[in-house]
């Protein structure tokens, strides 16, 4: 019973991760940022106002959008810089990996993140003095931006500061749809429909390579459940083998009290039957416990017990038991039941 | 006499054995397959992960600021500093060298031109390696723009670094630009020098057409030797993209490695965080920065630690399962000897004496089935590396075996085969010997 | 069948006190009892007898009648609950687990009904065995004693390739080799053929007439009266009675 119990426990657990495997690997991928670009069709003009809102509803409560306006100003030593409008709070929910000193409060409206390579161009972080077409402002700097990327190079301010500032409206929209390639098509092309005058294009590099990653390690976890569930078959066959072993004398006896043979053997089959239900029941139970267990140790998050991994358990427990039952038949089949209550 | 009981009990008793055995070949291959499984899954998701892209960037301490607004550069810098492309052979001898798996230098020109039918030609173009041999007089790595941009896909050829001559190069043209100047492959782009600097005139011949997906398909891309022709500027490269395996970044990596202990610090630099990674690129070229792209990085640290740490856990669950099998298969062998047991000790034998026998038995059959679930593992994780992450370089027979794990496992199969044993062997040695052999048990 | 003429051996009480230092097994109010879930079974109640060098006694008895008990407490394969036996002057109750076995390998030779021969190994091997686990190996003298059961031109065959009767005289054979003042018989015929039987018969009979002590639990009466003397045993208690005479109850 035990060893039914343990293959149904091994078994559950496997395939509840399994089946969750998809959802978890694809929410480690959305550290990468985003994964669709959308920007206006004509370059000129920029995004209009409310494309944000839009792009937001169209993509779906899971996803993550955040707009970006850029221009190009100058700093009080003359050399040009990039500086950026955004929203802070989106940018830090879609960005996880910016690495910043200090995120600017929604208190100062002026307050301003700066690129690392940024700030050494500028000659007070604290009080930053920029121009823009001969219109002058102070940017209070509350700390360093570090991504090894081009953000590195530009200054950063909250969206409506910029607008007033420069006058310039949003040209980019970043937005990140968790799933696969699947999904991300999907958004796209719900996307396109429904905010007009946008381009809408995937990060490629980014959809395709998740898409190949997690299919891989899918087919990795294929493998190694196989390779569990053929060892622990072979722990059934051997307390099958066991169990039959110590009972030889009770079969006989009931041979030699004139049970035949078939009635002998669909009583071992129903008992095993039995058991291996009974291991699934409380396997179920324990591999549940351990896939959430493991899930919380590994993805820091909970993986729900999933009742659709029972009918497979148990198609598998009985296939299991089914197939180490056959031997013990065999030798259930050749009892002599003579010789064995003989005591030989 | 011991001994000569060990042998004939295999000679002669195979089957019964058969099923012990089979417990233990099935439990170590599957745990040796998950093993060898799980410490190469670093390497195999990096690989894979090379697809997002370079993790750490190498650019001149003393650059001015790019002015780049998605991707494209706005105001393109003249002048500023450079990195030698001489100096990038250097990184083929650092510590980590053998962890740098891509090097990508780049080179941003301005191409002033006409096509072969008359249209002015105004654009940005990258100089960047095109399967270029990187050594220092090792053993070469084949590196590029090619290998660290696997998303591009390319209509035609890329063009040959070779082929780039005093006047003459090849050259891939981005979609848009193709579609925008009507270009196609086999078409030819005169460019003119820039006056008052060293800057040549060239004749570029379009061997394809790239699609990148970026700021490049507005671009066109040349051999890093034709752009530094067309600058003016030999040897010269603003900026270097390096893809290295690197280990996933803990507080350990953050920490300034001036600020450790001379002990500390070796220990920070003998370890492949990109941080360190970086920090050895810094003492190899002069005048450069190296760090991070924490974009790719920290994502991609992220991403290999849950599924290392899912095969780990997996790997624990074949371990336990396999334990679980062999105590089973051990407790069922054990029991059919039951008649033996009460013989041995009605002959006299002291239950220590037999739980030796039994013992040895177990011992052997775990060094003979664990030493062929070693090999059997060992293939089985080959096999499904190769299937799973086809595209691998085919593995020599050496490197399909992992020699640090056959120990591991023989003495796991060992400790499991001996504690699988004990609690049967216990049972079977508090039977009372006389019911036993008068057939009562 | 040899009818052997034996003296009349009809214990009394004092006898045990009268000839302690001849006897090679003494039974002193020795009782076993088994407690259960049903309650507490007494195997055998009070046995007293003693047993000299040299003699042959048959142990009878019905089914539940205690020989199994008496059998396994000789043979140092079980431990009284009450009561003192002396085995070869010394007394097994004080023995630990550990100085039992050894006890037992020193100066018991046994002979199952089943033969339990190792079946892996030969007969040789087999009879090495009882040799390895009392001392030392030593094949020369494990072949002298098959070819003194007859079969030492069997010493490599398994015992599966061996008639019933060949089995039990490699059995002999074990049980002999490390010279033990006691052999014990457990219905040593009980598994064998007439023709089978007569060859076991007349090898116990020269074993015994060479002076060694035999004690024999049967229940072919033919077998039992080969022996000098019979110890019958009827829910769990011991009556002693010689050859052919009355019944005579030892208990007070």
């Amino acid at each position: 019973m035990i060893a039914l119990t343990v293959s149904a426990a091994v078994a559950t657990a496997l395939l509840t991760l399994y089946a969750d495997l998809d959802s978890k690997l694809h929410r480690e991928f959305r550290s990468f940022g985003a994964n669709i670009v959308v920007t206006a069709a004509d370059s000129g003009k920029g995004l209009a106002a409310d494309a944000l809102e839009q792009v937001r509803a169209s993509a779906g409560p899971d996803a993550q959008a955040a707009e970006f306006g850029y221009a190009v100003a100058t700093t009080d030593r003359g050399t040009p810089v990039v500086v950026s409008g955004t929203d802070f709070s989106a940018v830090q929910k879609l960005n996880s990996w910016w690495k910043v000193d200090a995120w600017p409060s929604s208190v100062d409206p002026n307050s301003a993140l700066l690129g690392q390579r940024a700030a050494e161009f500028v000659a007070d972080e604290r009080t930053v003095q920029l121009t823009f077409a001969d219109r002058p402002i102070v940017l209070h700097g509350v700390g360093r931006l570090h991504t090894g990327g081009d953000e590195d190079s530009r200054i950063y301010m909250p969206m409506a500061v910029f607008r007033t500032w420069t006058g310039a409206p949003p040209s980019l929209i970043e937005v990140q749809i968790p799933g696969g390639s699947a999904q991300v098509d999907a958004a796209i092309a719900r996307l396109r429909q429904t905010v007009p005058g946008v381009k809408v294009a995937p990060v490629r590099q980014l959809v395709e390579g998740e898409s190949r990653i997690v299919d891989k390690t899918h087919a990795l976890m294929y493998g190694a459940v196989l390779l569990i569930a053929l060892t622990v078959a072979v722990s059934v066959l051997a307390t099958l083998s066991a169990s039959v072993l110590e009972r030889r004398r009770d079969f006989a006896l009931m041979k030699a009290l004139g049970g035949s043979q078939s009635t002998l053997m669909a009583m071992f089959l129903l008992e095993t039957l039995a058991l291996a239900l009974g291991g699934v029941a409380a396997g179920f139970v324990i591999g549940s416990a351990a896939a959430w267990a493991i899930s919380q140790l590994n993805f820091h998050t909970a993986t729900l017990p999933h009742l659709g991994v029972v009918p497979l358990v148990l198609l598998l427990n009985v296939l299991i038991a089914a197939f180490a039952a056959f031997f013990p038949v065999r030798v259930l089949r050749r009892l002599e039941p003579a010789a064995l209550l003989k005591g030989e | 006499m011991f001994f000569r009981l060990l042998m004939e009990s295999f000679r002669r008793q195979r089957r019964r054995k058969a099923l012990a055995g089979l417990a233990i070949l099935l439990g170590t291959t599957a745990v040796t397959a998950m093993l060898a499984l799980a410490t190469t899954i670093g390497d195999r998701i990096h690989r894979e992960l090379a697809a997002y892209g370079a993790n750490i960037v190498v650019y001149p301490a003393a650059d001015q600021l790019e002015v780049k607004v998605g991707g494209v550069d706005v105001k393109p810098v003249s002048g500023g500093a450079y990195l030698h492309e001489a100096d990038l052979a250097k990184l083929r001898g650092i510590f980590w060298a053998n962890n740098i798996t891509g090097v990508s230098p780049e080179l941003p020109v301005h191409v002033l031109g006409k096509t072969e039918t008359g249209s002015n030609v105004d654009v940005a173009a990258t100089g960047l390696w095109f399967g270029h041999a990187l050594s220092n007089g090792g053993a070469p790595l084949k590196t590029g723009a090619v290998q660290m941009h696997p998303w591009w896909k390319i209509e035609g050829a890329w063009p040959q670094e070779q082929a780039t001559s005093a006047d003459g190069a090849e050259a891939v043209i981005g979609a848009s630009l193709a579609q925008r100047l009507g270009v196609k492959p086999g078409d030819v782009i005169r460019t003119t020098a820039h006056p008052g600097d060293a800057s040549q005139a060239m004749t570029l011949r379009v061997t394809g057409v790239v699609s990148t997906g970026d700021a490049s398909d507005d671009q066109l891309l040349l051999p890093l030797n034709a752009a530094q022709r067309i600058a003016g500027t030999p040897g010269a490269v603003r900026r270097v993209e390096v893809s290295a395996r690197t280990k996933p970044e803990d507080a350990f990596a953050r920490k300034n490695p001036d600020s450790l202990s001379p002990k500390q610090r070796e220990i920070w630099y003998c370890r492949p965080y990109a941080n360190s990674i970086s920090y050895q690129i810094r003492e190899v070229i002069p005048g450069a920065r190296a760090e991070q792209v924490r974009r790719v990085e920290q994502s991609e640290g992220t991403v290999l630690k849950r599924i290392s740490g899912l095969m780990w856990l997996i790997s624990a669950a074949a371990l336990l399962a396999a334990g679980f099998a062999v105590s089973a298969a051990m407790a069922t062998a054990i029991m059919e000897r039951q008649v033996e047991i009460g013989l041995m000790r009605s002959l006299g034998a002291s239950k220590a004496t037999v739980a030796m026998l039994f013992y040895a038995e177990a011992g052997l059959l775990a060094l003979l089935a664990g030493g062929l679930g070693y090999l059997a593992g060992s293939g089985l994780a080959a096999w499904l590396g190769a299937r799973i992450f086809a595209g691998d370089a085919p593995a020599s027979i050496g490197s399909l075996l992992i020699p640090v794990l056959f120990p591991v496992v023989v003495t796991l199969a060992l400790i499991v085969a001996i504690a699988g044993s004990t609690p049967a062997i216990r049972r079977a040695l508090t039977n009372d010997p006389s019911s036993v052999l008068r057939g009562n048990a | 069948m040899k009818v052997v003429k034996q003296s009349l051996a009809m214990e009394n009480p004092t006898d045990l006190e009268t000839r302690p230092d001849c006897a090679v097994i003494a039974l002193n109010r020795v009782t076993r009892e088994y407690t259960g879930h049903a309650g507490t079974v007494c195997a055998l109640d009070h046995a007293s007898f003693s047993i000299v060098a040299g003699e042959w006694v048959a142990i009878t008895g019905p089914s539940g009648s205690g020989k199994s008990t008496l059998v396994n407490l000789i043979g140092c394969l079980d431990r009284p609950t009450d009561g003192e036996l002396h085995i070869d002057g010394v007394d097994v109750a004080t023995m630990s687990a550990t100085e039992l076995d050894r006890f037992r390998a020193d100066k018991i030779g046994f002979i199952f009904q089943q033969f339990h021969l190792i079946p892996y190994l030969s007969a040789l091997e087999n009879v090495m065995l009882a040799q390895y686990f009392h001392s030392m190996t030593d094949e020369k003298e494990a072949r002298s004693a098959l070819e003194r059961v007859g079969l030492g031109q069997r010493a490599e065959h398994l015992p599966s390739e061996l008639s019933g009767g060949e089995q039990q005289r490699v059995c002999i054979a074990r049980a002999l080799i490390n010279n033990p003042p006691i052999l014990l018989a457990d219905e040593p015929t009980g598994n064998l053929d007439a023709a089978n039987q007569k060859i076991v018969a007349e090898l116990l009979q020269d074993l015994h007439a060479h002076g060694h002590t035999i004690v024999m639990v049967t229940h072919d009466p033919e077998m039992a009266a080969l022996a000098q003397r019979k110890i019958a045993l009827s829910h769990g208690k011991v009556f002693c009675h010689p050859v052919g005479g009355p019944m005579i109850s030892l208990r007070k």
